[in-house]
């Protein structure tokens, strides 16, 4: 599964909701006590190659 | 496949997000998917209402910033009856959960309203858990899992209301949320 991290909600909230959530969702997830996982934002693992 | 009932996402000082509900891409895309393959798809919420697309989600944006697919989706949404009346989760359960194979939470902001501490939602979710279902959860879906715990509402007006670590903990200590 995957969840929306905090660094991802932080980036959104000024453009898309306009204010602060109560609690961020891994924040969340994390105090009830699942194990949660936070990769690096964005990255690709599809690897390409850029034509001369 | 559970959605919100909820109209408005409470926020920090009061403010309201009024847009808040589901991903148009993280339902459309997978529905269509999953239909393409055969399966029927079941739409519930809590309370058997409309449930409301996120408005910031209709953009090209998240379509590959192709106009058009974003209409095609758009229009494919507009074509799901049961996405317009879907059925109250009380009901689906009422049902019987065996006849279903896997569920679903899509994301946007929707799943933070109410599923998190539905007590139907978290009835689906130790179901599909126990008997060893798929349960599929997406970017703001897995806040839904919050339901499974036996005191779901109060650890979601603990972290609401930011209560100090050492209550969180003794919540934590008698609902361990299993995430595998």
């Amino acid at each position: 599964m995957t969840i929306f991290s905090t660094a991802e909600e932080q980036q959104r909230e000024p453009l898309e909701i306009g204010g602060k959530v109560l609690f961020y969702p891994d924040f969340a997830l994390r105090t009830a006590g699942g194990d949660v996982s936070v990769v690096e934002p964005w990255k690709s693992y599809v690897p390409f190659k850029i034509a001369s | 496949m559970l959605v919100s009932s909820g109209r408005g996402l409470p926020l920090k000082d009061g403010k309201l997000y009024a847009g808040a509900g589901y991903y148009l891409n993280e339902l459309t895309v997978p529905v269509r998917a999953l239909m393409k393959e055969g399966y029927e798809i079941t739409f519930a919420n809590p309370k058997g209402n409309t449930p409301q697309l996120d408005v910031n989600s209709a953009t090209p944006d998240f379509f590959g910033g192709d106009e058009a697919k974003l209409q095609d989706y758009l229009k494919f949404r507009d074509s799901l009856t049961e996405l317009k009346n879907p059925t109250r989760i009380s009901d689906v359960i009422a049902s019987g959960l065996d006849q279903y194979d896997a569920v679903f939470v899509p994301g946007g902001h929707g799943p933070m309203i109410d599923l998190l501490d539905d007590p139907d939602a978290g009835t689906v979710m130790r179901h599909f858990h126990e008997t060893s279902k798929p349960t599929a959860v997406l970017c703001h879906g897995p806040i839904s899992l919050l339901s499974a715990l036996p005191n779901s509402k109060e650890v979601v007006a603990a972290l609401a209301a930011a209560m100090p670590p050492e209550l969180t903990q003794r919540l934590k200590a008698g609902s361990i949320l299993d995430i595998r």
